[in-house]
Parts: C-alpha cells; structure tokens; sequence
C-alpha cells in the first residue's frame, strides 16, 4: 500500500512538473507569434519596444481561457489514464 | 574533442538501446514444459534482475527468495526459462500483481512435444544465465501454431510515444534557448560592450594626458641642452 501511495505522489509531481514546464512553453509560443503579429501590423514600429510590450500583455489576457491553455490539464489525464489501462491489461486477462 | 564526444555520442546510444531493450516488453512464440517454484539465491549481483523487495516477495535471512519460474521450448527446440514475480508500483513500469494468476494459466497451458500447444509469451528482462537472471513474464496468449508472430503493439507504441516526448523536450529547450537565454546572453554582451568602451575612453584620456605630459617633460629636459651649436 505505501508502495502505491508512493507511486501516486510520484506521478503526481511528474505531472505538476510537466504541466508548468508545458505551461510556460505554450505561453511563450503565443506571445512570439503576438510580436510577429504586431511586427506584421506595424512595421514602423518593428522591434522590442513599449507599445508592442503593451500589446502583448494586453492580448495575453484571456490566454488560460483558451483552447490551446486548457489542453495542457491532459497533462493530468493522460499518464494517469495510461498507468490504468496498463494495471487493467496487465492483470485481467 | 571530435573524437571524444563521438565516443561518448556511441557509448550513450547504446546505453539507451540496452535500456530499452531490457525495460520494453518482447514476445516469444513458445511451448510451455513445466511450470514450478524455486527457493533462489539472490545476491547483490544480481538483485537488480529480480522485484524490488517491497514487491510482496518474501526473501530470507539468507537471501533466498520463493520465485515461480516457466519452462519453455521455443519452435527451434532451445529452451528458455522465465521467472514469473510481481514488478511492483514503480519500476518497471508494468504494475503486474497477478502472477499467481499468470501461473495458473501457464500450469494450464503446459503440453508436451507430441501434441504441443504454442503460446506467446510476454516479457521483458533478459536471460543471462552466468547471473543467474531471467525475464519476467507479463502475459501469456495461446497461439495456432509455432509460425504465428503476433505484433509487439505495446513496444512499438512506447517507442512512438518515447519520440515524441523527445521531439517535445527539443522544441521546448530551443523555445527557451531561443527566447531566454540568447537575450540573456545579448543584454551580457551589450553591457559588457559599454564597460569595454568606457575603458577604451579611459585608456585614451590616460595616454593622451601622459603623452602630453611626456612631450612637456622632454619640452623641458631640452631647456637644459645648451644651445645648438652654429
């Protein structure tokens, strides 16, 4: 039982790892492509400067609202839901 | 350097490829013989091949242990022996606690070379018999005959899944190479950049005052030379 217990708190801190590190990931894909957007939009104003970190930090708002942010909580579903389907393949026939 | 990191590049592939090769599961087409149990030493050698000890194994003081074991035959006639134990809720990863079950169904299937009943067995390990080690079986599956292969779908699989878990963590780190650490690295250069040509100016000022205090010394020594002669 302790053996168990172990491997739940195991996986468990695998999965908060994997699901910050995912987390930040995906976070920063968006707002590179936001700065190519606004680079696209305002040529003259190309190039790390205030107006386009504004708009970044604006357009970042609703991020973990979106699809794209509330698929990494697969991050919990999946391992677990494998580790499960192999106790189940495994041990019935 | 070239050679040494292509040595270290070949010894790191292989380490994975054993590691993978042990920890995967692969499937044997096999004829059960005789099924049985064994008190077994196990030493520190190779204590590693068997179940961790918290696994429900009972080992004595003397470091024997009660493992249940599969005689087999394979369509060529060698033999091969499995060891049937419970992995455990960590590693490796197959989370078997069946194996009395497994043991019954491989006493079930047990025949004999005149009417054979071929199986596939499922394991992972390997049989290295100057350790004294032997694979674990997973599962076992009847077969129609000795030519049958069935796919190693789960292997397969890990494999796949292993890759793109790799191909993950790569863009990952060069996501964060790309816009972390190149910046870092960046806004380093630049400051280091002003403090260079701060000292540049610096050095400058130094040696244009000492040149001009050396042109007014010599300036000086020269009042003391008599004058040119006529």
């Amino acid at each position: 039982m302790a053996a168990l217990f172990r491997l739940i708190v195991l996986v468990l801190l695998l999965e908060v790892m994997f699901f910050l590190l995912l987390r930040i990931y995906i976070r920063s894909l968006r707002r590179e492509k936001l700065e190519d957007i606004w680079d696209d939009r305002h040529p003259e104003m190309a190039g790390n400067n205030p107006a386009r970190r504004e708009f970044v930090r604006k357009s970042m708002v609703g991020f973990e609202k979106s699809l794209k942010s509330r698929l990494i909580w697969l991050v919990f579903v999946i391992p677990t839901a494998a580790i499960m389907a192999i106790v189940v393949m495994v041990n019935w026939q | 350097m070239h050679y040494v990191k292509v040595v270290l590049g070949v010894l790191l592939g292989v380490v994975v490829f054993l590691f993978l090769d042990y920890a995967l599961p692969s499937k044997n087409t096999v004829r059960i013989s005789n099924t049985y149990n064994r008190v077994t030493p196990i030493s520190s050698a190779n204590a590693i091949f068997y179940a961790s000890e918290d696994t429900g194994t009972v080992q004595n003081a003397a470091g024997q242990r009660d493992v249940r074991f599969i005689e087999t035959v394979r369509p060529n006639g060698k033999v091969f022996v499995y060891r049937n134990e419970d992995t455990g809720w960590i590693w490796p990863p197959y989370f078997k606690y069946d194996s009395a079950n497994l043991h019954a169904e491989a006493t079930n299937l047990r025949s004999a070379a005149g009417d054979p009943q071929w199986v596939s067995v499922t394991a992972y390990g390997w049989r290295l018999p100057w350790l004294t080690a032997y694979p674990n079986a997973i599962a076992i599956d009847t077969l129609a005959g000795p030519d049958q292969r069935p796919r190693n779908w789960a292997a397969s699989i890990t494999c796949v899944v292993l890759l793109l878990f790799l191909a993950l963590l790569w863009r990952m780190w060069a996501q964060f190479h790309e816009r972390t650490i190149e910046p870092a690295v960046r806004r380093v250069d630049e400051g280091w950049d002003r403090v260079e040509a701060r000292a540049d100016a610096a050095r400058d000022r130094v040696s244009d005052s000492t040149a001009e205090a050396r042109g007014r010394f010599r300036g000086w020594l020269g009042t003391w030379r008599g004058k040119p002669r006529k």
